[in-house]
């Protein structure tokens, strides 16, 4: 079998379907709004941050601690060489007693390993620890200080600068008429309320920013020491590129001077529509489960429409009978009817495709239907051998036939399915009162059959 | 794209009673430590080292040939203990693996000649790419893709993963009949 991780992953699938914004797209990738009653693709959707958590320990964090932490895991650390997840190693050590010179105690040490490169804590030079957990001590950052200042100098700018907006809202407030207060039906004057408002000191003007140290410039700038010009350099021993950039704050040039990396962590994205603001995606918070508090995906909506293996590679102007297969996502039967699309309505197509004209009953999905032996003949549709060749609880396999209209490139049809669509939104909001409201959606979708046989 | 059927011959497979076809050729040691839930294939020249450690496998998983499931062992101070290793439902495995995982989640994917080291836990709906190889302990986190050598931050897979691997493993099973 044919690995069809590349499709999966690189939305280079061989069915794509057109998203509400024209753009082309595997339904897998999609989402489907039962608000808007549409599909969408990733980037009609807005992405927002849901839950930071560490890939190595699985405890999430709130994204309040994540800031702070600078979005790295306290307790994991990373091989500053190769960036996998280091594991402590126990080794056991005697040492005479100090109470009792001839007895022995033996003490355990642990020291950090890469597993994947085998570089240890030792080769830096870093002493065993008596515990395994919470004396790994990063280094001191020399810059801090400076970069702290920084900080809080632009903060009191940025600080300074807001106030200064909303004192400039006031002073066109002033010009407006004296308004009523809605509270007590007194008339007031507008400058005064909308001081007091907005809570401002009466100071006639906003505390000055704190003033940080300007940086100096250096007049004499040491020169190169001899060593560089005489005694050879030993690649082995310098870092690269990205060991060096992985700690920016001292960016080490030598493998002695690397330092044990935090591991940084993993966010979970919530994914929401952007015409109505529905939440279309929203990922359970415990970090170890795969599972989804609001899940409206594509293939949960839309009826699936793939290749069936074993049809012959199509030739030029030659009709050939492909079959396709046609999955119904929803606990509800549904009919559906394939219309072919013309170059007209979507770019790049370059065959004909002519699907069976009438309108096909595809049964609703069953999850218990492979443990039911049972067949019941009197409600199994009776299907024309030449249209569907294969029905099973919510899958059919419609025969379509093929012809291409250009001698070289890929053979691209277009389709569009119509189908019911039972909306179990609305029902869930009326409280059961009304049945769920089913209405007609069509969605245009483009087939890829591969090359076109000469 | 939906597969075709797959043939088999009867005499080359054993099919027990909750459907699970394991091929003649297969190497299978200690089996009464190996535990397969249902529905699983194992295919031709695979080695399953139930003698070292329980296996567990779920239901409808799919080991192709050539691979090897091999139970990962850590030393105490007294000796040597194998872990038991964990297979979950729905887990695709290509051929010419070489799995010494402790934990191997539901709906997974493991890619063609990958190499999971000692010890590694993956976790539910994650792929492993061709010709990876997994660090050992490792821990991949739920809907990741692991590709090369690499622990960096992975690619995350499409949240639909579950229900593609339900259906292209029940679909394999579906199509793989007896001649």
């Amino acid at each position: 079998m044919t690995s069809f991780l590349p499709g999966l992953l690189k939305n280079n699938s061989v069915v794509n379907y057109r998203c509400s914004c024209s753009k082309l797209s595997p339904v897998y990738r999609q989402y489907f709004c039962r608000y808007c009653l549409c599909l969408r693709c990733w980037y009609c959707v807005s992405h927002e941050p849901d839950s930071f958590f560490c890939g190595n320990c699985l405890e999430s964090m709130p994204s309040t601690e994540a800031k702070m932490k600078r979005n790295r895991c306290g307790n994991c650390l990373c091989c500053p060489v190769c960036i996998h997840t280091l594991s402590v190693r126990a080794t056991s050590q005697t040492i005479r007693d100090a109470t009792d010179p001839t007895k022995n105690i033996t003490k355990k040490q642990y020291y950090l390993a890469c597993a994947q490169c085998r570089w240890t804590s030792r080769d830096i030079g870093m002493a065993d620890k008596p515990q395994s957990s919470g004396l790994w001590q990063d280094p001191e950052n020399q810059h801090l200080a400076r970069i702290e200042e920084l900080s809080e100098y632009y903060q009191s700018v940025a600080t300074a600068e807001r106030l200064e907006k909303e004192r400039k809202k006031v002073s066109v407030r002033r010009r407006s008429l004296t308004m009523y207060d809605r509270q007590t039906g007194r008339r007031r004057s507008s400058f005064m309320s909308s001081l007091s408002s907005l809570n401002l000191s009466l100071s006639p003007s906003v505390q000055p920013p704190v003033n940080a140290p300007a940086a100096s410039s250096l007049a004499d700038i040491t020169p190169l020491p001899e060593e560089f010009y005489t005694v050879a350099m030993e690649i082995g021993d310098s870092t690269t590129l990205l060991q060096r950039h992985a700690a920016p704050e001292r960016q080490p040039t030598s493998i002695r001077d690397l330092q044990p990396l935090h591991r940084q962590l993993v966010l979970r994205r919530n994914s929401r529509c952007r015409k109505c603001e529905h939440n279309l995606c929203k990922p359970d918070y415990v970090p170890s489960s795969s599972k989804f508090k609001i899940e409206l995906l594509a293939l949960h909506h839309v009826p699936e429409i793939k290749i069936v293996h074993g049809y012959n590679a199509i030739g030029y102007n030659t009709e050939e009978r492909v079959v396709l297969s046609v999955t119904n996502p929803s606990d509800q039967s549904t009919s559906i009817t394939l219309e072919p699309l013309s170059n007209r309505e979507l770019n790049d197509v370059t065959a004909t495709i002519i699907p069976p004209s009438l309108q096909l009953q595809i049964g609703a999905k069953d999850d218990m239907a492979e443990f039911d032996d049972v067949v019941d003949d009197e409600k199994a549709v009776k299907d024309d051998p030449d249209i569907v060749v294969f029905r099973k609880t919510n899958r059919i396999h419609v025969v379509t036939m093929v012809t291409a209209h250009k001698c070289t490139g890929d053979v691209i049809v277009a389709l569009r399915i119509s189908y019911n669509y039972t909306n179990t939104a609305t029902a869930l909001q009326n409280k059961g009162e009304s049945p769920p409201a089913v209405s007609q959606l069509e969605q245009s979708l483009i087939i890829n059959l591969g090359q076109v046989q000469v | 794209m939906e597969l075709g059927d797959v043939k088999y011959s009867r005499a080359d497979f054993i099919e027990t009673a909750s459907g699970n076809k394991v091929s003649r050729q297969s190497i299978l040691c200690g089996s009464q430590n190996i535990t397969l839930n249902g529905k699983t294939v194992i295919q031709r020249d695979c080695v399953i080292r139930g003698d070292l450690a329980n296996i567990g496998i779920g239901r409808h998983c799919v080991i192709n040939p050539n691979t090897v499931l091999r139970p990962s062992f850590k030393k105490f101070s007294k000796g040597v203990s194998f872990f038991p290793l964990h297979i979950g439902d729905h887990v695709f495995i290509e051929s010419d693996c070489v799995i010494s995982a402790a934990n191997i989640g539901s709906y997974c994917y493991i890619g063609k000649g990958s190499i999971i080291g000692r010890r590694c836990i993956i976790k539910e709906c994650c792929a492993i790419a061709e010709g990876s190889i997994v660090p050992p302990e490792t821990v991949i986190p739920p809907l990741s893709f692991f590709s090369g050598t690499t622990s960096a931050p992975y690619e995350e897979l499409p949240e639909c993963t579950k229900d593609l691997m339900i259906d292209i493993t029940k679909n394999y099973y579906q199509h793989f009949i007896p001649s």
